[in-house]
């Protein structure tokens, strides 16, 4: 899908104006937010720099495994111990995300799944849309006539995400 | 790959006003010209269109222009909601 200039734009913005060349992330340990219950002595984090694509596509993969019953936020930290086989690494993972949440604030997922984490908005809010965006779906689905049993099996594949709600 | 699921431009507009029934005619065209930013067609031809590639996301995981319009018109509506129940609120101390 093609990008408007607008789109373009803030990408450009995004990988100009947000300086991200330190080697290690700050850690400021409030232990308020979702951030920074996880650690509760100051410690070295590495910066793995994770640009935009990263940081959406696992933030996608997040919401992909959670099971509708678990909260997000008690799911996050499971899920980057389960996927990075660590927890240093999760932890390290953590701060990473929370890095690219903040520069990567104007991207509209990114920002949605950051404010949940952090208590600002309700995790409701991210599966009303999904629930709206699947009621379309299925009522578009229904009015198509030429259906066939291949491509059933390539739409439920492609739209398992939806097909949950 | 071919998809095969393919509709009418004037199903779209009528499954918009059957799902949303207090959405404007301005609302839905608003978009209607979405789904055609996402799609690269326009509307005006009686042509059949893949819906499905409105459902796609892009590389980054950011859903299309159409369900973008679909979000803001939704937050519009919840706006909408909590406005009505603060004026409520007020002529009802």
């Amino acid at each position: 899908m093609g990008k408007t200039s607008e789109q373009l734009v803030d990408v450009l913005i995004d990988e100009i104006v947000q300086k991200n060349d330190e080697e290690y992330l700050t850690m400021n340990i409030t232990k308020n937010t979702f951030f920074e219950q996880l650690t509760s002595e100051k410690m070295l984090i590495k910066n793995r720099h994770m640009r935009r694509r990263i940081t959406g596509l696992l933030i996608k993969d997040i919401w992909l495994n959670k099971l509708y019953k678990i909260k997000l936020i008690d799911y996050v930290f499971d899920y980057l111990t389960k996927r990075f086989d660590s927890k240093i690494i999760a932890n390290e993972i953590n701060y990473n995300i929370k890095d690219a949440c903040y520069r990567y604030r104007n991207n509209y997922e990114i920002n949605l799944f950051c404010q949940i984490l952090t208590g600002q908005m309700e995790e409701n809010i991210y599966h009303y849309q999904m629930k709206e965006f699947a009621r379309i779906l299925q009522y578009l689905i229904k009015l198509c006539s030429n259906i066939s049993s291949e491509s059933v099996c390539n739409l439920i594949i492609r739209f398992i995400l939806f097909l949950n709600y | 790959m071919k998809l095969l699921w393919t509709i009418q431009w004037s199903d779209l507009i009528k499954a918009l006003h059957e799902l949303y029934p207090n959405w404007t005619n301005e609302q839905i065209s608003r978009l209607i010209i979405s789904a055609e930013k996402d799609l690269q067609q326009s509307s005006n031809e009686k042509n059949d269109f893949e819906f499905l590639l409105l459902f796609m996301e892009d590389d980054e995981g950011c859903v299309g222009e159409f369900l973008k319009g679909v979000r803001e018109q939704l937050e519009f509506d919840k706006n909408e909601y909590i406005e009505k129940i603060k004026n409520v609120l007020i002529e009802y101390p």
